[in-house]
């Protein structure tokens, strides 16, 4: 009957509100220093100005792919025209390009103009966002077809700094799930109170899903305050599915607290160990994620090394929901996170037996 | 009576230091059994091991007449376990601590509401049951522990030094309550290295030193192994004769 013990786990952390609070107001902290530092980046990007890339067309590439990219681009405020194959530095410089695509059969070059960053990585995102759609079947395009259909070409709408940054600390903050496990892990090494687990027979997976159960409930419903005060504070724009964005959070909260618990176990219940851990890695995972600066923009991180960190899934889903309504992340946002919440839960247990095991 | 409760070649060891050497002893139904020993004796290792805190190194626990190891989780049920170092929650109330640690056993609803008063009640604290358990003194702490055990109505309660370090109406009090208990029909075993709380509530003593039982018996039989007359002896002179007067530091 683990009901009784997770009700008390719950008043010990509340007793200790501070850490709760934390989550809530750090984000906010946040989302007004970031938001404002990057504004001018995202400025650039939100599609006042229109970007100029050139691309060309090696080997038997599908017209109907690239005619479909250019006309999604132009909706983004990006003019596409094409060049015979030359030496991209000179064509970047001669026509004053942002960037220059080299379509190949099976894989794409992007080429960007160094002086202008960010419109480079704004065409780089877009087209490596077309490809991700387009390989999704979610565009429509067919390689074989007649008629090209472009069900959904704004996909890349521009995220507003405030609604970007909004979104990802909340986030980012939630992964910190576990400060308000830390009030209840000092408390059951302080007060001895393992022992008596033990000698009431309480199992691993009781100890376990007793700490769970509140540190989770109590970040989310952090995250979930916090995502309000930054709609009302910021008017941080959430888009208009707020239960899709509701369970997206609730799973990225939930992986985060089973992560949480499970270095406690894998690092002896030392609390101080424990929060260090968590936070070298969340930082790695925000860094990745997009948390700090944008993952459009992020120079030298490759897809792959993002799309490694959950929380750059979480990030894109929750963001793309937010700008149309739709994102090719939502499933992975969901699966990873769920996978994640599964995966440490069972480490944290296991390691709990084991533990139990060898050092009594 | 009954035996209750068994060890076979109950062995500790860490590293090369033998802390408990090949106990083997009987509880019998009724009984409270006293386990004198020094500080460092190996007593608490010994009711660790008990409870299954401990994994023994060798030998094993028979109680009622099963397996320790193997019906754990069933036997644990009818265990009381009161630690020598409080284990309580100081950031709960006195209430929350007895429902929180009664719950365990599987006890819920009205039942568990009425538990938890009757155990507070047992250890007189129900009139203080709001209060954090880190406001109280060191005697009430202890009270407070033993309601934290004695909820699912065990049929064996082990005290370990439940008496150390707190004021002389505390200590009557408890012992008082173990009695009672024991009246109840609870079997009790009670560690200590006070001879006169062992003699006072004991019907059975065991001495223990340096991981081994060297004695056992009654009060009575204990003072006749030294002398002949067991009115010409107190129990602390048969404890430092067997013993031995060599200082312990733990
Ligand atoms: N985890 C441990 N590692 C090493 N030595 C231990 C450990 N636990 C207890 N001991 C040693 O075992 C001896 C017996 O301890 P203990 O059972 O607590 O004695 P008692 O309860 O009779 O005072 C002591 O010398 C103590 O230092
Ligand atoms: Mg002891």
């Amino acid at each position: 009957m683990i009901r009784y013990l997770i009700k008390n786990n719950f008043k010990l952390m509340s007793r200790s509100f501070y850490n709760v609070l934390l989550l809530i107001i750090m984000p906010l902290v946040l989302i007004a220093v970031l938001s404002s530092a990057f504004e001018s980046l995202l400025a650039k990007y939100d599609g006042d100005q229109q970007i100029k890339a050139g691309y060309s067309a090696e080997g038997d590439v599908s017209r109907e792919i690239i005619d479909a990219l250019v006309s999604v681009a132009e909706e983004n405020s990006m003019s596409f025209t094409e060049y015979p194959l030359s030496d991209p530095a000179n064509l970047i410089r001669e026509n004053e390009l942002s960037a220059y695509i080299v379509f190949g059969n099976d894989t794409y070059t992007v080429y960007r103009n160094s002086d202008e960053k960010e419109a480079a990585k704004a065409v780089e995102y877009m087209v490596g966002t077309f490809y991700d759609t387009a390989a999704a079947g979610a565009l429509g395009v067919q390689e074989d077809a007649s008629a090209v259909t472009v069900r959904q070409a704004d996909y890349i709408e521009p995220v507003d700094s405030k609604d970007y940054y909004g979104i990802v600390e909340v986030i980012y903050f939630g992964w910190c799930a576990i400060v308000c496990g830390a009030a209840l892990f000092m408390n059951e090494k302080k007060y001895r109170i393992r022992k008596k687990f033990i000698v009431s027979g309480l199992s691993e997976s009781g100890m376990y899903f007793a700490k769970l159960v509140p540190i989770a409930m109590v970040a989310i419903l952090g995250s979930i305050i916090s995502a309000a005060a930054s709609h009302i504070l910021f008017k941080v724009n959430w888009g208009d599915k707020p239960l899709l964005s509701l369970v997206i959070l609730t799973l990225s909260v939930t992986a985060a607290s089973a992560f949480g618990l499970m270095i406690h176990n894998l690092f002896g219940e030392n609390v101080v160990v424990t929060i260090i851990v968590v936070f070298v890695i969340v930082w790695f995972n925000g860094y990745f994620g997009g948390a700090f600066e944008t993952y459009m923009f992020q120079e030298g991180v490759s897809l792959e090394l993002h799309r490694l960190w959950p929380i750059y899934h979480t990030n894109r889903a929750l963001v793309e929901i937010s700008t149309t309504g739709q994102s090719l992340y939502t499933g992975s946002a969901l699966i990873y996170n769920a996978a994640l919440a599964a995966g440490c839960s069972l480490v944290a247990v296991i390691s709990g037996m084991i533990r139990r095991k060898v050092k009594a | 009576m009954q035996t209750i409760l068994r060890t076979r070649d109950l062995t500790k060891r860490y590293g090369d230091k033998i802390v408990v050497d090949n106990l083997s002893i009987e509880i019998r139904e009724g009984e409270v059994f006293g386990l004198l020993g020094p500080n460092g004796a190996g007593k608490s290792t010994t009711m660790n091991m008990i409870c299954g805190i401990v994994n023994p190194t060798l030998g094993e626990v028979e109680f009622m007449g099963k397996d320790f190891k193997k019906n754990r989780k069933e036997l644990l049920k009818e265990l009381g376990y009161i630690p020598q170092e409080l284990a309580i929650h100081g950031n709960l109330k006195a209430w929350e601590n007895v429902e929180l640690f009664t719950s365990l056993y599987g006890i819920k609803g009205a039942q568990l509401k009425r538990a938890v008063d009757d155990s507070l009640e047992y250890v007189g604290l129900l009139d203080r049951r709001g209060d954090y358990a880190k406001t109280f003194s060191g005697g009430m702490k202890r009270r407070l522990n033993i309601a934290c055990a004695i909820g699912h109505e065990p049929r064996l309660l082990i005290f370990d030094e439940p008496t150390v370090g707190i004021d002389p109406q505390s200590r009557n009090f408890i012992l008082e309550k173990i009695k009672q208990s024991n009246q109840n029909g609870a079997t009790v075993i009670y560690t200590s290295h006070y001879m006169e709380e062992v003699e006072a509530i004991c019907t059975r003593i065991a001495i223990m030193d340096n991981g081994k039982i060297i004695a056992t018996g009654t009060s009575e039989e204990l003072k006749k192994m030294v002398v002949s007359d067991p009115e010409t002896i107190t129990l602390e002179e048969v404890f430092l004769t067997l013993t031995g007067k060599k200082l312990r530091d733990v």
